[in-house]
């Protein structure tokens, strides 16, 4: 009822109709920003699959167009959720904030990809929370000298953090060390796998839980003065289209990968683990590192920690539930050293971010931990 | 609780005639002030089972079941004996026999022969401890206060003593696998002589540990919300007096420590054949069902007092007990392997050691601050569960 007394409102008074509101809206949504510019590609990255001008084109192309896809439907799903409460709010905002990164992995599952999903999504917690966390406390530290953010709130969300590591960690650690018999192997991964997936979807339902009811004045924005653009019609519409975009895109982008991999030389498991998340965390990125130069860093820390969480409790195990369901035999099986490079990047966050206080000096050390990292795949 | 506690002033209000008397009252009191304790009925059962050789899995169920009231019951003699004594005697007799179940269930395994089922039951005892004890106090403490708060010098302590205890395990079963690649026969010598250094280092620690705690740094662990509790009451604070007099204290300790060897020798014993039986691993029975039977009092306790916003005292029985259990039950369990000539060595599984030192550090991260709430207990919790998978498909 909220859109009809609205409009009613607006036919009363001097404002525009509610499709002329809408559309000025979704314009200022989309000329907002000179990226959106490379909206562009998405059309060329489709002709580019369907007239067949070779895999890294067609790759390259809808890769490009991902970046504002996310950004766009990013903005739309906020204009959404400050319609609602705080807690369906925070539901949308979570459940769409990473809904590119969790396409582009079900479109790898689907093709029976599973080192690309497995990467993909390792790689988007790295890079949430070495990357953007990293430029966050670089940008944030070069116009303020020492920042601070809520304690509490990163304590518990950097021992989820842990958690889902070593859970993620748990079915390749014990596949290698605890069974001797290589045949049982596989099997016992994907049983071992399938059971830590539902206990860390109970838990990412326990930390939202706890995000958005029991402890929400942990987490909240000082900036509630927010009014929906859009109504929710436009607002749902528009999501779906962009939605069906992100996936036809995705669907390019993942049919072309392995003809990438053996075209350019770059190993499937760099372009899942650094490059595909590029794509999905762009928009995080920049939020981020805008916040955190405004010095709201609790806010630049809830885009940062909060994303990788949702990767880690939600994507990750959603993949594996997924596959479950539709009979793709993926597990939490990945290459021991993803599972030490995860564990040391959580635990090294962890010590960087134990005092609440971060300055430009911590920002650099997240920053030379990723690339130390993706130095190391690019040479694998 | 509150009721033991009140019952225990009646008795001595009315100034009983004869010791006697006064001890048979106080033993009542001990066995009917909980529900649990209706599982004694069991123990002559069991102990029939064992001595007539019924099938393994009725010896196996039947004495697990009996240690549970029996490790009650021992805490609350020997909390009656440590009042008797100042804080440091008191503290070390605590101490001593607080975990005296899970050691005489390691030693018995042990003189079986039955190394990794020591292991195990000592691992899962510190991962039951550290894991499911401290996360249900967190969770259900979590539910009726919104965020609680602990004693920051006190819990860094003992954080970095179990971290240090964790590493303590791990270099013997590092060694053995990095170090590897001799004769066979060295290197079986190499991890048995690391071993014993280790297990010597550790009990030094345990000592100075002891130390540390009841003597020069007592106030970290003082525990300023029991007493507050009695006088809740209307009873004084200093009404903690002992029911039991000394003889018949010590001769009950003796009794029942020696009614849980004898379960302990049967239940390891019929361990074997039990796993075979039931299809459980033996991992999965030493790790996760094992520590449930030495810790179902803790676990108790921890909740209970975690409930009453006394998180100090929820702590110490969760950490206190895991920090007992790695550096003394652990390498006491080496020494005395040693000195019967059963080489037992701290080379652990590797999956065991790495799954022990991330869920020291993942504890040690979550009580970092010095404060909880319902969210780290479903985490601790998690992990523990998350243990428990890999070992029931193992």
């Amino acid at each position: 009822t909220g859109d009809r007394t609205l409009s009613r409102g607006s036919i009363l008074s001097v404002a525009p109709k509610w499709f002329v509101r809408d559309y000025m809206a979704l314009k200022e949504i989309v000329f907002s920003s000179y990226i959106n510019l490379m909206l562009l590609c998405a059309p060329l990255g489709w002709a580019s699959a369907y007239f067949k001008w070779g895999a890294v084109a067609t790759f390259s192309l809808n890769f490009l167009a991902l970046i504002p896809l996310a950004l766009i439907l990013g903005d739309i799903t906020e204009d959404l959720a400050v319609r609602f409460g705080d807690v369906v709010g925070g539901l949308i905002n979570a459940t769409f904030g990473n809904v590119v990164e969790v396409m582009v992995s079900l479109f790898a599952l689907f093709k029976n990809l599973f080192t690309v999903v497995a990467a993909s999504l390792l790689g988007s917690i790295l890079s949430n929370l070495l990357l953007v966390m990293g430029c966050s406390f670089l940008l944030g530290g070069m116009y303020h000298s020492v920042q601070t953010f809520n304690a509490m709130s990163n304590r518990a969300c950097s021992s989820l953090l842990m958690l889902a590591c070593i859970g993620i960690s748990i079915p390749s650690a014990a596949s290698m060390l605890l069974v001797t018999d290589p045949a049982l192997r596989a099997d016992w991964i994907l049983d071992v796998s399938r059971g830590t997936a539902v206990i860390m979807l109970i838990c990412y339902a326990c930390y939202l839980t706890f995000q958005l009811k029991t402890h929400s004045e942990l987490f909240k924005g000082d900036d509630d003065d927010a009014v929906p653009m859009m109504t929710v019609g436009t607002s749902i519409g528009a999501l779906t289209v962009i939605t069906a975009i992100v996936a036809v895109c995705s669907e390019f982008l993942t049919d072309s990968i392995e003809e990438v991999s053996a075209h350019t030389g770059i190993s499937e498991t760099f372009i899942g683990l650094i490059l595909l998340p590029i794509a999905g965390n762009a928009c995080e990125h920049l939020t981020a590192c805008i916040v955190a130069m405004r010095n709201k860093m609790d806010l630049s820390m809830g885009v940062a920690v909060g994303s990788s969480i949702q990767i880690a409790l939600f994507a990750i195990p959603f993949a594996v539930v997924v596959g479950w369901a539709t009979g793709h035999d993926f597990s939490l099986d990945f290459s021991p050293f993803s599972a030490m490079v995860l564990a040391v990047c959580v635990i090294h966050a962890n010590f960087v971010t134990a005092d609440a206080t971060s300055h430009w000096l911590l920002g650099v050390q997240l920053i030379a931990l990723y690339c130390v990292i993706a130095v190391a795949y690019f040479y694998r | 609780m509150r009721k033991s506690f009140a019952r225990r002033s009646d008795t001595m209000r009315r100034a009983p005639p004869r010791w006697w008397r006064s001890d048979l009252r106080a033993v009542r009191e001990i066995i009917l002030g909980n529900w649990i304790n209706l599982l004694l009925l069991i123990t002559p059962v069991g102990l029939a089972a064992g001595y007539l050789k019924w099938s393994a899995g009725y010896v196996f169920t039947l004495n697990f079941l009996s240690l549970v009231p029996l490790a009650l019951v021992l805490g609350d003699v020997t909390e009656d004996l440590a009042l008797r004594y100042g804080s440091v005697i008191g503290g070390l007799i605590n101490a001593t026999f607080g975990n005296i179940v899970e050691i005489i269930l390691s030693i018995a395994a042990l003189l079986n022969g039955l190394y990794g089922v020591v292991a195990a039951s000592l691992l899962g005892s510190i991962l039951s401890n550290l894991l499911l004890v401290m996360g249900c106090s967190f969770f259900f403490g979590g539910l009726w206060n919104k965020t609680q708060r602990f004693n920051a010098t006190g819990n860094q302590a003992s954080g970095s003593l179990l971290f240090l205890a964790a590493l303590g395990f791990l270099i013997p079963t590092g060694a053995g696998l990095l170090f590897g690649g001799g004769v066979e026969h060295d290197h079986e010598a190499l991890v048995l002589g690391i071993s014993r250094g280790t297990a010597v280092v550790l009990l030094l620690c345990y000592a100075c540990y002891l130390g540390f705690q009841l003597y020069t740094h007592t106030d970290l662990f003082e525990d300023n919300g029991g007493h507050e509790e009695i006088g809740s009451d209307g009873l004084p604070a200093d009404a903690e007096e002992p029911m039991l007099s000394l003889v018949a204290s010590v001769g009950l300790l003796t009794v029942i420590t020696l009614v849980v060897a004898v379960a302990s020798e049967f239940l390891t014993s019929s361990l074997e054949e039990f796993s075979k039986t039931s299809g459980l691993g033996e991992a999965f029975l030493g790790t996760i069902v094992l520590p449930i039977a030495g810790n179902a009092c803790e676990h108790m306790t921890a909740v209970i007092v975690a409930t009453k916003n006394k998180m100090d005292l929820s702590m110490g029985v969760a950490v206190g007990s895991s920090i007992q259990v790695a550096l003394f039950a652990v390498p006491f369990a080496v020494v005395v392997g040693w000195a019967t000539g059963h080489p037992f060595t701290l080379f652990f599984d590797p999956f065991s050691a790495l799954a022990l030192m991330l869920s020291v550090a993942q504890a040690n991260f979550v009580t970092a601050g010095a404060t909880s709430h319902w969210l780290l207990g479903v985490q601790l919790i998690a992990l523990y569960v998350l243990i428990s998978i890999a070992y029931f498909f193992k």
